[in-house]
């Protein structure tokens, strides 16, 4: 394997593992695969996980229309914090 | 016959991406024990990203009355959330929440629910509860989530879920059990009437992959018994076994219940017109050539097979 092949090869590892929020190393059980799979798998990790978000973000949205319209802030802030990133829509209140 | 368990692996990776297992058919060099490995991480990235925030949300349902709690579950949290605020909640409130929720609404969360991190919550919940759930949940035909909880609820209840379920229902939940030493057990209760109909109704429904990969997963005292009743069956059903054992190279699966087995039982089992289409004796007896007690027996029953 030369060097380029190797850092690429690491570079499809290394996507899946962000993908995954883990290390390369922790992922010896893909490792055999080629560079393709590997981008290939993580694509569908990251569908997954970004249709993941969509149906908890829309559900807790659901979550906060149920809750009477004065209080309707407060829990939006503890459902919706800043400080997590999130789909969310944050215009209403 | 490791590419039945990788079927069954790539069924249960594809359940939890949300995505058609045909999308995931470039998997299928990889072994069971690796696409397992794969599918615990993708299980832990799901669940990882929202868990602060459902924490909240559970801290929060304590302080409603249990009552509203478990009406405002069903009504504003829906299955999803509900399921992962579940894994982060206190066991002993989520019981109490539990038993004031619909058991339709428990078995809609069921797909979306680990048993490792909901377990302490199973193992309080009142059996009736666990049994209709169960049962709701089959009857949506949720088998890998089903399957999951094998080895968090005791036996009887898991035979008291399976109980009056079609056959083919049986098997594919059977199928897809995590915990393989829990579905031994499970499988040593379930009575030979009802192995019996399992496997006339996966020969019938052309399911016997499932069946043979179902056999290879179980210990080799409850292959030995499936085997006993299946030579029991008319030709029919046992011609397609062998067909099935042949076409998926399934062989080595057999060879440890040929030793314990009498030789007109493996007679009966092997006599089919299946047994004679070529190829079929010469791999089973390329298979049998390393095991001396299994290569005894074959050489009893060969000749009578002509």
């Amino acid at each position: 394997m030369t060097a380029s092949n190797s850092k690429a090869r690491s570079g499809a590892l290394g996507r899946l593992a962000t993908a995954l929020g883990t290390t390369s190393e922790d992922l010896a059980a893909v490792a055999p695969l080629g560079d393709r799979d590997l981008d290939r798998l993580t694509g569908i990790v990251t569908g997954a996980l970004e249709r993941d978000e969509q149906r908890v973000a829309a559900a807790l949205e659901g979550t906060v229309r149920f809750v009477p319209r004065p209080l309707r802030g407060r829990a939006r802030n503890m459902l919706f914090p800043e400080d997590e990133p999130t789909n969310e829509p944050r215009n209403e209140q | 016959m490791s590419e039945l368990r990788v079927r069954i692996e790539l069924a249960k990776l594809a359940n939890d991406l949300d995505v058609d297992v045909e999308e995931l058919s470039f998997l299928a060099p990889m072994s069971p024990d690796q696409l397992r490995d794969l599918r615990t991480r993708v299980t832990r990235a799901l669940y990882a990203p929202h868990e602060n925030r459902f924490r909240r949300v559970a801290s929060f349902g304590r302080v409603v009355p249990v009552p509203l709690a478990a009406k405002g579950t069903e009504v504003a949290l829906g299955p999803l959330v509900a399921a992962r605020i579940a894994a982060v909640a206190d066991p002993a409130h989520a019981v109490k929440v539990s038993g004031h929720t619909n058991p339709e609404f428990l078995s809609r969360m069921t797909p979306h629910l680990d048993p490792s991190r909901v377990s302490d919550i199973v193992s309080r919940l009142d059996e009736e509860l666990v049994v209709e759930v169960g049962h709701l949940t089959m009857k949506r035909q949720e088998y890998i989530p089903l399957a999951r909880f094998v080895s968090y609820v005791p036996v009887s209840w898991a035979l008291r879920v399976v109980a009056d379920a079609p056959p083919l229902d049986l098997l594919r939940t059977a199928l897809y059990a995590e915990d393989l030493d829990a579905l031994d057990r499970i499988i040593a209760e379930v009575p030979d009437d009802r192995l019996e109909d399992v496997l006339v109704t996966a020969a019938e429904a052309d399911e016997l992959d499932d069946a043979l990969t179902l056999l290879e997963l179980i210990s080799v005292p409850s292959r030995v018994r499936v085997v006993k009743i299946a030579q029991g069956l008319d030709d029919s059903v046992r011609d397609s076994l062998i067909r099935a054992v042949h076409a998926n190279d399934a062989w080595e699966a057999l060879v440890p219940v040929l030793e314990s087995l009498e030789t007109d039982e493996v007679h009966r089992v092997l006599d089919v017109p299946a047994i004679r289409e070529p190829g079929v004796r010469e791999r089973l007896a390329e298979v049998v050539a390393d095991d001396p007690t299994a290569r005894r027996v074959y050489d009893e029953v060969a000749p009578r097979l002509s």
